[in-house]
């Protein structure tokens, strides 16, 4: 099985003390729901929740966690797409199935170069 | 000879681990919406696992024959949100296509479907209707002339 991972943090370190925004998550694949635009230099990659049963409808995205890239060229989402793409079904004997998706503590760890090391994670609050 | 030291049955392993961990994505690209659409908007672009795919259909009263619906699981909602109606549980990708040309659409998609991962390393675009530059548009079919990307509000 392939797991998705990203590392928000600049720092590289894992000490958030925020419930909803830890410095790191790591999905399964069959977790990635998908990817949508926010604008021309932004976009999401949506996963079922961590936390959520699915329940809690208080948040504003119920049963999904979210997770926010930037990119520097503007419209340029279908190649930052394909970018992902490529690092999820690169050959599993490269990472046997550890895919770093962002790490933000280091900028060459970045899908490609066109991405900002300024990564947003957001779980869904816990039911 | 033992299965674990057995080479043939090892390569089948070898083999069925590599179907099995690929994944191929269908991606979306409506029209400009943002700064005088010049620019992608939010919810201009979706992009979806093949495991998120529900399937075709065409539009009841579309009496131009034109339209080709692809309908996936919900990026926003969650399955379990039982307090939206069933109709705005599922995203919409609403292709625009070549009169009474939805089945060869719908065999050109299940194509890419098949292909060998190799050829589009998993990535199909479906359809896009600007690319980066705004005249740069892509299809997966003469027949596909346009997209309207329609994500289902978070509830």
């Amino acid at each position: 099985m392939k797991m998705l991972y990203v590392m928000a943090a600049t720092d590289g370190a894992f000490n958030s003390n925020t419930a909803t925004a830890p410095d790191a998550v790591c999905y399964p694949i069959s977790r990635f729901k998908g990817l949508m635009s926010t604008d021309d230099n932004d976009f999401d990659l949506m996963f079922e929740a961590l936390q959520s049963a699915g329940t809690d409808t208080t948040n504003d995205s119920v049963g999904t966690d979210k997770v926010s890239f930037q990119i520097d060229t503007s419209n340029n989402i279908k190649a930052a797409a394909k970018a992902i793409v490529q690092a999820i079904n690169k050959f599993v004997g490269k990472d046997n199935g550890f895919v770093v998706l962002a790490d933000a503590s280091d900028a060459n760890l970045m899908p490609s170069s066109d991405f900002s090391t300024t990564v947003t994670i957001l779980v869904d609050e816990p039911a | 000879m033992m299965e674990g030291s057995n080479p043939f049955l090892i390569f089948l392993k070898k083999i069925y681990i590599m179907i099995d961990i690929h994944e191929k994505f269908f991606y979306f690209q409506e029209t400009f919406s943002a700064d005088t659409n010049t620019t992608i908007g939010s919810g201009d672009v979706a992009m979806y696992p093949v495991s998120s795919f529900l399937g075709f259909d065409s539009v009841a009263g579309d009496t131009n024959a034109t339209t080709l619906n692809m309908r996936f699981k919900p990026l926003l909602r969650s399955a379990s949100d039982s307090s939206a109606a069933t109709a705005d549980d599922v995203d919409l990708m609403a292709l625009t296509v070549t009169a009474n040309k939805q089945k060869d659409v719908i065999k050109a998609i299940t194509d890419k479907l098949n292909e060998p991962l190799s050829r589009d390393g998993g990535f199909i675009v479906i359809a896009d209707n600007e690319g980066a530059d705004g005249s740069s548009s892509e299809y997966v079919s003469e027949h596909v002339t346009s997209v309207v990307v329609t994500i289902r509000a978070a509830s």
